[in-house]
């Protein structure tokens, strides 16, 4: 903390400069000297503060308890209030105001521990500034301090790339950009930077040369081929022309006056050097060892400029005359669609040149007549784009090249292969001055009409650099790979190979790439379709200008710039102008077409992008329990799921008439669902049914089951079914192990719930009487005088005299085995026991049987005190074991052995009172311990009580057991009237009998269902003599090996009369059935098994046994979402057969008429009735 | 469909019940498909009424007979009865009777197991798998695990609710339980260590 007393420095407020005094320093060093004793009295006194705020009693240790002390609250908050004004008083003489809390409002406090917190953090701030001037004014350093903390946006123009790069090296890049102003941030402090800023100044400002020079003209950057054009074809290698080739065509005529493209089988080269470079071979004198000669100085070899036609004439006689010379080329590409040359160095052994070629474009092509002299040797380092540009512009073409980035390439030793490293190495460790690399070349030493300043002076000594050492690195080099070669110089005709491949190279104009703009955003950035189409607008405009303008596409419009505007497709024109900083020039004169580009962009529809979404599985009310909300789920229609292959799926079409009608059907007839029908056997209602043509007689009939009415029709019958009855209600009454769980789980929340209710109730009488909640201790309370809680009056209250041995609380009962009546009430054992203790009433209790071994009879007056007992247990709100908990008092009845002959299955247990007297159990006049609502959990409690019986016992289902037991006829006599379903099968038959067939050919289909009593599902099926039949058991446990996962897996086997048959077309027909129609999810890792057997074969036999297992699977009800049934197929298309049998068409013929069958016609039928001839699926 | 003088709704499946709306929900034997609730078992239609959430919705059900008799599967998380069939080192097989209220059909028994950690749920390594359960064994338990291919559904009775609940001794007589580990055998009093199930006991016959 500051005081008043500490004085900032002496001196300039600005802290600028400091003035050094010799009496101000002796004044200041006594001031300094009672600074610092001060300071080490507030530290002092700081340390104490916080020693004794420590000691200050917490929340965690008993805090509350002292505050509820009269003295203790009034002297803590005398004292809060002296320390708050304390602190707002330094506060405020620090600087900062801060107003006092009141006392008894917590909010206040915090407000005024962040404005300490805030106080605090100004005042370090400004003494942190204060240090820093001082630090600064004792170094001395005239630096200015910035006004504002935060400097104004820099006017210096960054990248494309984002950030700045330090001023020297990205000065290149910057003076190369063009464009835009370049900020002077002030700081150019050199004289290079104020050159270079200059320079680009100058360069921003600079007209260009293809302009001034006039030579853009010939810069073509349509879209058209390049073709070299050349004048004068220097050094051509005669072509050996080829004798006595024939021609001949095709046609077969000669062709004695074979055009030129015939004469030769040498195709047209684009490449104009090409057959001249295929047959040229290394001088010898390049592969001969001779003595580097080095080079001269800087100084002492001359400098020529050559920018006049005569300059350049001379300079090609010169290097005509030479036999070797060093070439390197300076290219600008920012200002230029495919790049232009801006400056070319040569040097010889003996002097150096600089070629200007603005002036002299369209007369370079004079040098070709040394560059393509195969006789003089051309160094280059990294030739592959100056051999480019040699073509691209002035259509010059080399031969023998010599590559020194190539030959180090080649050479051993080299970790870096630039010119650099080359020179350095060579060249007495000559370090080249790499920043011009990326300068701008364009700027001229001298201009005709425009004041110009010189190229500086450096610039010209890096330029001469390029090519100065060339030729006694190239010297050095051959000396190298001579050394290290063979005696056929290998590495130097590698060499020289290179070379030649260099010259091979052709320049290609770049070609317009429509889908170019993909490659920008194809590691990034999800586009739509607009964003898509805008960026392929503004690529192919880009490209347009640019060609047109003459200027590269970064100029035009950089990359990032044409993403974002592309991302954004801004509406209007300013927020095409937002999207670059700082806005190409060509930008903004275009601004109007680029705006209806991305006009046009917007105004596209949206094409959506699929995803695939998954919906969340919600459970619609877990209450009912996980397998019904599976159910539900499964249930749910989803676009997937609607997708069903099944021909009895209607979801394809758009309107089914017998779906319609059948759902306006049901609107009205709601008659009869409320009611409970009949639990008869299915059969016995389905006998309700009559299919006229079928004349078919109805028998109701009614089987032997549980019935709460007994049947009037038969009286033996009668007294048989009561019996029954009435074991079956005995059996019923047994609660399966599963209620019981669900029992004793209500019971467990229940309690869980009490208990809560409980702690709640306690903690409210305990601590309430504050009125902020704030707990309030004993020493507050009025006397109270608190009576013990019994329950029960007969109880036996604790004597402490009478203690027995070994209970000193007096707290066991008078045996020792269990917990005092009263101490039971409230506490449990082990709570109150020592764990010896404990163990001996453990051991206690298990010597003593959990029930006494008399009969009923002679337990009555303990039963009276057990059921009392459980009685006032059954009350209590505790944890409580049951029947395992030892009752003390049983030990003291009398036993009676017991006689094992008489066999007494109630005389082993306990029965309650109520259960003496009722001897039978039922859940609704029950102990009134458990819960009386008999719909647990969602069961589905019905008549009976909702007891589930087990399988064996089971008498209501399909005509198993009950049926068994019934008088049932033999089965050919019964005859089963097909539901309507089925009809349809049977009706289409009738309609083909109708076409003019013989009459009677149809044979009678007869089925049957629920014959086998083991199965799940059964069923017999007929037509005419063969016989088919199907049992269906499942779902079960599938066989490991053929677990499925979560789907339903059908086995199914297929057994003809002649042995079994495993893979027949049967099985994958009934798979496919069943897969229809089944739903599969319900049944994960089951399977079902499906089992035909072919009783007697007299053709159809395949249809009859698939009808056969889809009644089965109607019978085992296995929810499914049609019912199949099987028609006879004889091919793919499932068309019923109808042979011709002496003349006579018969359908549905049996095994004999197939074989005589003359021919053989297929029809095909469909439930459809409009449509006659649709394929209906099996 | 045709009503006689019964006057019962008699579906097969895919006939179509009702269409479908916010009151009604596609019960047992019934699914939903487009707008309609169709039946997917043969059988009677039954409709029932359920509270949720301050209104009552039908519940549209297809059952063979009143007493439904569902083919169930065993699913995750669900209390099933099952028998113990055999005990080894690390774990016991077991032959699930019933799924929640529903018994299992007698032909297709599914397979379990019930691993020794999966006991009870405090100190499993201490546990002894011949001190908790004996061949013979009716057990609560629940489905934690389908199991791969090699093992059938996997089983827990890390509850108090869950365990045995009831037994057979050595000799052949029943037991009953004494406490929470113990069950003592009704005729000869032979007390043998089980991991009972904390269910009351409600009959009066076997327990």
């Amino acid at each position: 903390m500051t005081t008043r007393d500490a004085a900032p420095p002496v001196g300039d407020p600005d802290g600028d400069c400091f003035v050094i005094d010799q009496d101000e320093e002796t004044k200041r060093m006594a001031r300094a000297a009672k600074d610092q004793e001060l300071a080490k009295k507030v530290m002092s006194s700081a340390a104490t503060l916080v020693r004794a705020s420590n000691g200050l009693p917490k929340t965690a240790d008993n805090y509350a308890l002292l505050r509820s002390f009269g003295a203790f609250s009034e002297l803590v908050e005398q004292q809060e209030k002296r320390v708050a004004s304390l602190i707002s008083r330094v506060l405020s003489s620090a600087g900062s105001r801060v107003r006092l809390p009141r006392v008894d409002r917590n909010a206040d406090f915090e407000h005024f521990y962040d404005r300490v917190i805030e106080a605090n953090d100004g005042i370090v701030e400004r003494a942190g500034i204060v240090l820093d001037e001082l630090e600064r004014s004792r170094r001395g350093v005239q630096v200015k301090v910035p006004k504002a903390v935060i400097d104004a946006e820099s006017t210096r123009r960054t990248l494309s790339g984002g950030g700045t790069r330090p001023a020297v090296a990205g000065l290149g890049t910057r003076l190369s950009m063009g464009g835009d102003t370049v900020s002077g941030s002030g700081e150019l402090h050199t004289a290079k930077q104020r050159d270079q800023a200059r320079i680009a100044r100058v360069s921003a400002t600079i007209v260009k040369p293809q302009k001034a020079f006039g030579f853009g003209a010939s810069i073509d950057n349509s879209s058209s081929k390049y073709l070299p054009i050349m004048k004068q074809k220097h050094h051509a290698m005669e072509r050996r022309k080829v004798e006595g080739l024939v021609v001949r065509d095709e046609d077969g005529a000669e062709r004695a006056n074979a055009s030129a493209a015939f004469a030769s089988d040498e195709a047209v080269e684009a490449h104009p050097y090409a057959y001249e470079l295929d047959h040229d071979e290394c001088p010898e004198e390049q592969l001969k060892s001779v003595e580097p000669q080095k080079y001269g100085t800087m100084e002492s070899t001359p400098l020529t400029v050559v920018d006049t036609l005569d300059g350049l004439k001379k300079l090609v006689e010169t290097l005509n005359k030479e036999k070797e010379f060093a070439i390197d080329l300076e290219a600008h590409s920012h200002r230029s669609f495919s790049g232009i040359v801006c400056l070319m160095q040569i040097s010889t052994r003996s002097e150096d040149f600089i070629v200007d070629p603005f002036p002299l474009w369209s007369h370079m092509h004079l040098l070709n007549e040394p560059f393509s002299d195969p006789n003089i040797l051309k160094v280059f380092h990294g030739a592959d784009s100056d051999v480019i540009w040699l073509q691209r512009d002035f259509n010059i073409f080399v031969r023998n090249i010599f590559d020194t980035f190539r030959a180090m390439k080649r050479d051993q030793g080299w970790t870096k292969f630039n010119l650099a490293a080359l020179v350095e190495r060579f060249c007495d460790g000559h370090q080249l001055q790499k920043e011009y690399q990326l300068a701008d070349w364009r700027i001229r030493p001298k201009f005709p009409s425009i004041d110009m300043p010189p190229l500086p002076a450096d610039y010209v000594s890096y330029a001469r650099g390029d090519t100065h050492f060339l030729l006694y690195c190239k010297d050095m080099l051959r000396e190298r790979l001579l050394e290290s070669g063979n005696e056929q110089a290998n590495l130097m005709r590698a060499v020289y190979t290179d070379g030649v491949e260099l010259s091979r190279k052709l320049y290609e104009k770049a070609e317009f790439d429509a889908d170019g703009y993909r490659s920008l955003i194809s590691t990034r950035k999800n586009f739509n379709n607009r964003q898509l189409y805008a960026l392929a607008e503004l690529w192919r405009w880009r490209d347009a200008t640019a060609r047109e303008e003459d200027e590269s596409t970064t100029y035009v419009l950089p990359s990032h710039m044409m993403i974002h505007i592309a991302e954004a497709l801004p509406r209007e024109m300013q927020g095409i102008l937002a999207c670059c900083s700082p806005v190409p020039i060509l930008v903004k004169q275009h601004l109007i077409q680029l705006h209806r580009i991305i006009y046009a962009a917007r105004d596209r529809p949206l094409e959506k992008t699929v995803t695939l979404s998954t919906r969340t599985t919600g459970t619609q009310g877990a209450e009912r329990g996980l397998f019904e909300a599976m159910v539900d789920e499964a249930n749910r229609m989803t676009k997937i799921k609607s997708v069903l292959r099944s021909s009895l799926d209607f979801t394809h079409c758009a309107f089914n008439e017998e779906i319609g009608a059948m759902i306006k059907m049901h609107e009205e007839d709601k008659v009869g669902i409320d009611e409970k029908p009949v639990t008869d056997t299915f059969l016995s209602v389905i006998g309700v049914f009559k299919v006229e043509e079928e004349g078919m007689e109805e028998k109701p009939k009614k089987k032997e089951k549980k019935k709460k009415q007994p049947v009037a029709e038969k009286n033996d019958e009668d007294s048989i079914t009561a019996r029954l009855a009435a074991i079956n209600t005995a059996l019923e009454e047994w609660a399966t192990p599963y209620e019981r769980y669900s029992i004793a789980l209500q019971e467990s929340e229940k309690k869980r719930e009490e208990a809560r209710i409980a702690e709640e109730l306690k903690r409210k009488e305990r601590g309430n009487v504050d009125k902020e909640g704030r707990p309030l201790f004993s020493h507050h309370d009025p006397v109270v005088c608190r009576k013990p809680v019994f329950k029960d009056e007969a109880v036996e209250t604790i004597d402490i005299n009478k203690r027995k041995e070994g209970d000193e609380d007096g707290l066991l009962t008078a045996d020792g085995k269990g917990l005092k009546r009263s101490a039971e009430g409230k506490w449990d054992e082990s709570q109150i026991l020592t764990k010896k203790k404990l163990k001996l009433m453990e051991k206690k209790r298990k010597a003593a049987a959990d029930w006494s071994v008399e009969g009923p009879s002679q337990k009555k007056k303990e039963k009276t005190d057990d059921g009392k007992k459980k009685a006032v247990k059954k009350e209590e709100p505790q944890e409580e074991e049951e029947d395992g908990e030892v009752d003390d008092d049983e030990e003291e009845v009398e036993k009676k052995p017991f006689n094992y002959a008489e066999y007494d299955p109630k005389a082993l247990f306990e029965l309650s009172q109520d259960e003496a007297n009722a001897q039978t159990y039922s859940p609704h006049n029950g102990s009134g311990r458990y819960v009386q609502n008999a719909r647990g959990r969602g069961a589905k409690r019905g008549k009976h009580g909702g007891h589930t019986r087990a399988v064996g016992m089971s008498m209501s289902f399909g005509g198993r057991g009950g049926r068994g037991g019934g008088d049932r006829g033999g089965r050919g006599g019964q005859r089963v009237i097909l539901p309507p379903q089925f009809r349809t099968v049977t009706t289409s038959l009738v309609i083909i009998h109708s076409i003019r067939m013989t009459s009677g050919q149809l044979r009678p289909i007869k089925s049957d269902m629920g014959f086998i009593a083991r199965a799940d599902g059964s069923c017999s099926v007929s037509a005419g003599k063969s016989v088919a039949w199907a049992s269906v058991n499942g779902p079960g446990d599938s066989h490991p090996t053929r677990r499925h996962g979560d789907k339903l897996y059908v086995e199914s086997s297929y057994r003809t009369a002649h042995g079994d048959a495993e893979d027949t077309p049967f099985n994958s027909l009934l798979r496919t059935a069943l897969k229809h129609t089944v739903h599969e999810k319900f049944f994960p890792r089951a399977a079902i098994q499906v089992t035909v057997h072919e009783m007697q074969l007299d053709g159809s036999m395949c249809a009859l046994a698939l009808t056969a297992a889809g009644i089965a699977c109607l019978d085992a009800a296995l929810p499914m979402r049609a019912p199949f049934c099987g028609v006879q197929k004889n091919d793919e298309y499932g068309r019923f057969k109808v042979v011709r049998v002496a003349g006579e068409l018969v359908a549905d013929p049996d095994a004999r008429m197939e074989e005589k069958a003359d021919a053989q016609f297929d029809f095909a039928i469909s439930t459809e009735r409009q449509k006659g001839d649709e394929v209906m699926d099996a | 469909m045709t009503s006689d003088s019964h006057a019962v709704k008699i579906v097969i499946p895919g006939d179509v019940l009702y269409p479908s709306s916010e009151l009604r929900r596609p019960g047992k034997g019934t699914y939903e498909l487009h707008g309609s609730i169709y039946s997917s078992l043969a059988g009677f239609v039954f409709v029932k009424e359920e509270k949720q959430r301050e209104r009552t919705i039908e519940v549209i059900e297809v059952r063979r007979s009143e007493v439904g008799h569902d083919h169930v599967v065993p699913y995750i998380g669900g209390v099933v009865t099952a028998r113990v069939t055999s005990i080894g080192q690390r774990f016991a097989k077991c032959a699930l009777i019933c799924v929640e209220e529903t018994p299992l059909p007698g032909g297709a028994e599914f397979g379990a197991l019930l691993r020794r950690e999966d006991i009870q749920a405090t100190d499993k390594d201490k546990i002894d798998l011949a001190r908790c359960f004996s061949p013979g064994d009716v057990i609560l338990a629940r489905v934690i695990s389908f199991g791969d291919n090699q093992t059938s559904f996997l089983l827990s009775t890390a509850e108090d609710e869950l365990g045995v609940v009831s037994a057979v001794a050595e000799s052949g007589e029943r037991m009953l339980p004494v406490d929470w580990v113990n069950m003592q055998g009704v005729k000869t009093g032979v007390k043998e260590p089980r991991k009972v199930a904390r269910v009351p006991k409600m009959n009066q016959l076997i327990g």
